[in-house]
C-alpha cells in the first residue's frame, strides 16, 4: 500500500501532507500529555517495532510470502496517537532511507496508513470488546479489527489514485497522473485486500495480542479502562464531509438513493408508495438553494448537516441524562 | 544390533517449508546493512557533498519531475539523475540501479493497460518520472548516512520531539533487528522440514519483540536521566560550503532553471 512518487499529482500529495499536519501536531501534543516523560523513548522503539514487524514475511497459501503492516496492532497495544506518530516515522525511515513509498506522497502515505488505520483499528477493537466482553472474544475482535480497517485504508488509497484522471488531464483530455479511474482502482486495491492483505494482518494481530495477554494482560493500552470520548467520533465526522464530494464527483446514484425517475428506468414503473410518500428535503441534492457555486453549496450544506446532527445529539443527551448528577448535588447541599 | 540402526536415513526436507523464515532474516539483515553502511573515507566527491543541500536538492528535483509536464525537462532531468548517480561506488551504483530498476518495472507493469487503451505518450511520461524520483531517493540514501540526514532534517526547524523519536527509531532498528535477528535464527534452527506452525510462532516473535521493546524504553530513559539528556538537540554548527558543493549547486540551479524554461514557459 506504499504509494510510491508520481502516481498521485503533486497537488493532491499536498492536500494530504496539510491534512496530515494537524494530525501530526495533535499526536505530539496527546502523547506529551498523556505519555509521561518516562515513557518518551518507547515512541522511538515503538517505531522501531513497527518498522520491524513490517519486515516479517509470512508464509501464503502458493509458496509465496507477504507482510503485515502490523498499525493496527501498534494501536492496539500502545494507543491510536502514540501508534499514528510511530507508524509514521517508520514511513519516513521507509521513504527516506530504502525509497519504499515516495517522498511526496508521504503525506498520503502517513493519510491512509498512520492515521486510517490506527484509528478505524483501535475504536473498532474498543467498540467491539464493549459489545462482546467475554476475555476470549478479543482475539476474533482484534482479528476483525485489523481486517476492517486495512481495507478501510486500501479504500482511501484507492479513491486518491481513481480522482487522479477525474482531475488532472491534459489538453486532449487524457490522464497524467494514476489513468485508472475509481471503476478500475476500487476492485484493483481492495480484491487482493479483502482476500489476503487483510487476513495476514488479522492473523499477526490477533496472534501477537493472543501472547501478549498471556504473558503480560495489562500491557495493552486498548484494554485500560478509560471513559468513552467523543473526539473520535467528530474526526470520523470530519473526515466523512470531506470525503463526501466524492459522490458528487461520480456520475451514477449510490446504491438504494435511486429517485422515482431513476427507479422507473431500473425497474420499469414506480412503486406506488413512493409516489404517495414523496418527501421533499430542505437541502435538496446537498445544496443550499440560495448559494450558486457548487462548492460552497456543498460546504455549507456539510457544515449545516454536521451542525443539526450535533444539535440533535446534544438535545437528546439532555432528555437521556442520568439523574445521578442531581442526586450528588443534594447530597452535597445536604 | 536393533534393525532400524542398520536402516539407511532417507531424509529429504519438502522445499520452501521454511522460506519465511529466510526471507524475514534477508529482509531484516538488508536493512541493517543499510543503516549500519561504514563511514566512507575514500568515497567519491558526491558522498561529501553537504547533506542539508543535497536534501534540499532532491526534495526539489522529485517536485520539480511531478509537476512538469514538459518530456523535454523529465528526460533532461533524468539524465542529470542519472550522472549523479554514475558518481557513487560501484556496490552503491549497482544496489540503486537495481532498486529504482524494480521500481521502474513495477510502474511498467501498472501502467501497461493504460499504454495500450490510447493513453501512451502520459505513461511513456510517468514511467520517465518514476524512474527519475526512484533514482533521485536512492542516490540521496545511498550517498549520505543517516546521522547526516537527521542532521540535515534539524536544518528544517523540525522539533526535538520528533528528531529524538527519528533518531531513537533508527537506533532502535538496528538492535531489536539485531535482536529479531537471533530470534528467527534460533527458530530456524529448530524447525527440521515443514514449519507448521508459521503462523503462531512469527506471532509469539513479534510478542517477544514488543516486550523487548518495552524493556529497552524504560532502560534508554534511564540512560537518558544518567547522562542529563533532556531530548533537546543543538543546532548543527554551520558547515561552509566545499568546491564540490558550489559545482552541485550550480548544476540544480541550471536543472531549476530549465524547469521554468520548458515546463512554465510552454517550450517543451
Amino acid at each position: 500500500m506504499h504509494i510510491p512518487d508520481n502516481y498521485l499529482s503533486p497537488q493532491t500529495c499536498a492536500v494530504m501532507g496539510a491534512a496530515m499536519l494537524p494530525v501530526w501536531t495533535l499526536a505530539v501534543r496527546k502523547v506529551k500529555k498523556e505519555v509521561s516523560d518516562r515513557k518518551l523513548p518507547l515512541l522511538g522503539i515503538s517505531a522501531a517495532f513497527s518498522f520491524l514487524v513490517m519486515m516479517f514475511n509470512v508464509p501464503l497459501p502458493g509458496g509465496t510470502t507477504g507482510h503485515a503492516i502490523g498499525a493496527t496492532l501498534v494501536a492496539i497495544l500502545l494507543g491510536p496517537w502514540a501508534a499514528t506518530l510511530s507508524v509514521s516515522i517508520a514511513l519516513l525511515i521507509q521513504a527516506v532511507l530504502f525509497g519504499d513509498g515516495g517522498i511526496l506522497a508521504f503525506g498520503a502515505n502517513s493519510f491512509n496508513m498512520a492515521f486510517v488505520i490506527p484509528f478505524t483499528g483501535y475504536f473498532l477493537y474498543r467498540l467491539l470488546t464493549a459489545i462482546w466482553k467475554s476475555p476470549a472474544a478479543k482475539y476474533p475482535v482484534s482479528f476483525i479489527a485489523a481486517y476492517v480497517s486495512i481495507n478501510i485504508a486500501a479504500f482511501c488509497a484507492a479513491v486518491e489514485f481513481g480522482i487522479q484522471p477525474m482531475l488532472f488531464r491534459d489538453a486532449a483530455g487524457l490522464p497524467i497522473y494514476c489513468p485508472y479511474p475509481l471503476s478500475v482502482s476500487i476492485p484493483a486495491m481492495l480484491i487482493p485486500h479483502l482476500a489476503v492483505a487483510g487476513v495476514l494482518d488479522g492473523l499477526i494481530t490477533a496472534g501477537v495480542l493472543a501472547y501478549v495477554g498471556r504473558i503480560a494482560p495489562d500491557a495493552v493500552a486498548a484494554d485500560a479502562p478509560e471513559k468513552p470520548r467523543l473526539t473520535p467520533l467528530y474526526i470520523l465526522i470530519g473526515v466523512l464531509a470531506v470525503f463526501t464530494p466524492l459522490g458528487l464527483i461520480a456520475k451514477g446514484t449510490a446504491w438504494g438513493e435511486w429517485a422515482a425517475d431513476e427507479i422507473k428506468s431500473v425497474a420499469g414503473y414506480v412503486p406506488a408508495a413512493m409516489v404517495k410518500h414523496s418527501f421533499k428535503a430542505p437541502l435538496t441534492d446537498y445544496s443550499v438553494p440560495f448559494i450558486r457555486n457548487v462548492i460552497a453549496g456543498y460546504a455549507a450544506s456539510a457544515i449545516l448537516g454536521i451542525a443539526a446532527l450535533l444539535i440533535a445529539f446534544k438535545l437528546l443527551s439532555l432528555v437521556f441524562r442520568k439523574p445521578a448528577s442531581t442526586g450528588e448535588a443534594k447530597e452535597i447541599s445536604r | 544390533m536393533n534393525d532400524w540402526l542398520t536402516r539407511k536415513e532417507e531424509y529429504l526436507p519438502r522445499a520452501g517449508g521454511l522460506r519465511f523464515l529466510d526471507r524475514s532474516l534477508l529482509s531484516i539483515l538488508s536493512v541493517l546493512s543499510r543503516i549500519r553502511r561504514p563511514e566512507k573515507t575514500v568515497g567519491g566527491q558526491v558522498y561529501r557533498l553537504n547533506p542539508t543541500l543535497k536534501l534540499v536538492t532532491v526534495f526539489i528535483v522529485i517536485l520539480t519531475l511531478s509537476l512538469s509536464r514538459s518530456a523535454s525537462f523529465v528526460y533532461l532531468a533524468d539524465s542529470c539523475i542519472l550522472l549523479a548517480a554514475a558518481l557513487l561506488d560501484a556496490g552503491d551504483l549497482l544496489n540503486t540501479l537495481l532498486l529504482s530498476t524494480t521500481i521502474a518495472l513495477f510502474g511498467l507493469l501498472i501502467l501497461l493497460p493504460s499504454m495500450f487503451t490510447g493513453n501512451g505518450g502520459n505513461s511513456l511520461l510517468l514511467l520517465a518520472k518514476i524512474a527519475g524520483s526512484a533514482l533521485a531517493v536512492n542516490f540521496l540514501a545511498h550517498s549520505t548516512k543517516w546521522r547526516h540526514m537527521t542532521r540535515a532534517i534539524k536544518f528544517f526547524r523540525v522539533p526535538d520531539l520528533f528528531i529524538l523519536v527519528l533518531e531513537l527509531a533508527v537506533k532502535y532498528i538496528v538492535i531489536l533487528g539485531e535482536f529479531s535477528i537471533h530470534m528467527l535464527q534460533a527458530l530456524r534452527a529448530r524447525s527440521v522440514g515443514r514449519n507448521t506452525h508459521a503462523h503462531r510462532e512469527l506471532s509469539n516473535l513479534a510478542g517477544i519483540l514488543y516486550f523487548k521493546s518495552r524493556e529497552m524504553a524504560e532502560q534508554t530513559y534511564s540512560a537518558m536521566e544518567c547522562r542529563g539528556f533532556t531530548g533537546e538537540y543543538p543546532s548543527p554548527k554551520v558547515r561552509t560550503f566545499s568546491a564540490s558543493d558550489l559545482v552541485y549547486l550550480g548544476a540544480n540551479l541550471a536543472l531549476a532553471a530549465a524547469f521554468v524554461y520548458f515546463s512554465l514557459g510552454k517550450n517543451g
